[in-house]
């Protein structure tokens, strides 16, 4: 071919260009128009072959002219060349368009079959592992749960501790009523000393028991006023003990959930 | 054979596109091949609308190859008429080509050939539709376009002394073919592959 680069190239010349510019760099000759394209092309081809030492081989598969393979749920279009993995893809799924290629192993019947085998195996081996794998969380989730488990955790403790806390409020405030009751049972039995006593001496001076039991009497209001502050301010307690616990409550039910 | 008879139903309304506005001619690139090279076993059609082609492929070692007709009205005369027919009407399709450049290359590999061949011509309308899918149109899939008039007037100042080829199908069944694969720059690839051959 060489001794005709300057005489012009023949017919038979231009198709191995031609073909050999497909296979090294996958595009058709830009222009072919032109004398001198040929010879151009003819340079670059030889060039690239000095370069690269090895002529460039035969793909496996060659589609036919205008064939466009589209792997389905991709946005790729393949022409030629066409890699393996592709058209035994595509041959798998579609095996009647074998007509789209124009060469072929000889043996592509049992390559589609071993690339169906290969991707089965691939699949249940995806399935197994997607089985067996515990559900992937990122860093950030995990630290996230950790969080709420400290949490959750902290709520509950707490909410013990309230419960503690409006039982012994509660056993108190019993405690003081049962006290109440008693104080003013006695108060009630002092008053009626008090009137069978001045009934007795009539309306001359208070005699020292007397005087010692309105002491008494003074004294245990005194204590009665003191344990109805101490209920009330108990009862004020424990109320806001409670609606404490029920908030702490539904939080706990919201961080489980 | 069982008997059927054909029933000719209009099936859309008759609208123009308000948004999308149509625009007369065609591009000045396009798309030869040999009739005989195409390969229609493997050549596809939409199974809704069979006017659509969605793939055309040519049998091994067969290519197609590139048009270029510069001007701001490329492929002059490409027009497409009804033939009234005895029991059936059918479609005449034209495509006028110049081939400006002129030598004896071109004309042992173009002129002659075209002469006597049946060829496939693919051709891209200015106007794409709202879809795309009216972007390149086919001439000669059904019945191949043939040469009616071949003119290299030398002193025409509207080939500049090359070559006027008009070819035309005859009595094609099908008023329009197009071309579309799945999308436009798909139609695209796959047209280039045709150039690139097998």
């Amino acid at each position: 071919m060489k001794s005709r680069f300057q005489s012009g190239f023949s017919s038979s010349d231009r198709l191995l260009l031609d073909s050999l510019h497909r296979l090294l760099f996958g595009k058709e000759i830009t222009n072919t128009g032109c004398s001198d394209c040929y010879r151009d092309a003819y340079v670059i081809i030889y060039n690239h072959l000095k370069k690269s030492k090895t002529m460039p081989e035969k793909p496996n598969y060659v589609l036919k002219a205008g064939a466009l393979i589209h792997p389905a749920g991709t946005s790729n279009f393949y022409v030629n060349p066409i890699p393996d993995e592709v058209a035994e893809e595509h041959l798998s799924k579609y095996p009647s368009e074998v007509n789209k290629f124009a060469h072929l192993p000889t043996d592509w019947e049992d390559r589609v079959a071993a690339y169906k085998a290969r991707k089965l195996a691939q699949a249940k081996k995806e399935a197994e592992d997607a089985k067996n794998e515990v559900p992937a969380t990122s860093a950030e989730d995990a630290e996230k749960i950790k969080a709420l488990e400290a949490q959750l955790a902290e709520a509950q403790e707490a909410v013990k501790k309230s419960d503690a806390l409006r039982k012994e409020a509660e056993d108190k405030v019993k405690t003081l009523e049962y006290d109440k009751s008693t104080l003013e049972q006695e108060i009630e039995g002092l008053k009626a000393a008090l009137e069978g006593q001045t009934v007795t001496d009539g309306e001359g001076e208070e005699s020292d028991e007397l005087a010692e039991v309105r002491m008494e009497l003074a004294t245990t209001k005194a204590e009665l006023e003191s344990a109805n502050e101490e209920i009330a301010s108990l009862k004020s307690d424990n109320r806001a003990l409670k609606a404490a616990n029920t908030r702490l409550k539904n939080n706990g039910a919201k961080d489980t959930e | 054979m069982a008997a059927e008879s054909c029933d000719y139903q209009l099936a859309a309304d008759l609208a123009a596109s308000c948004t999308v506005k149509p625009v007369k001619g065609i591009k000045s690139h396009g798309f030869i091949m040999n009739y005989n090279d195409i390969d229609f076993e493997a050549t596809s059609r939409d199974e809704t609308n069979p006017n659509i082609v969605k793939s055309l492929i040519l049998k091994t070692g067969k290519k197609a190859y590139k048009m270029y007709v510069p001007g701001k009205s490329p492929y002059t005369g490409t027009k497409k008429s009804l033939s009234a027919g005895t029991y059936r009407n059918r479609f005449n399709k034209d495509v006028s080509i110049v081939i400006l450049d002129n030598g004896p290359e071109v004309a042992h590999n173009i002129i002659d050939q075209l002469a006597n061949g049946t060829f496939v011509v693919v051709l891209e309308n200015k106007f794409p539709g709202s879809d795309n899918k009216n972007t390149f149109e086919i001439y000669g899939l059904e019945a191949g376009l043939t040469a009616t008039a071949m003119d290299d007037d030398k002193y025409s100042d509207d080939t500049e002394g090359g070559w006027l080829a008009t070819l035309q199908e005859e009595n094609a069944p099908t008023s329009g073919i197009y071309f579309y694969s799945e999308s436009i720059a798909a139609t695209r690839t796959a047209l280039e592959s045709l150039v690139s051959g097998s």
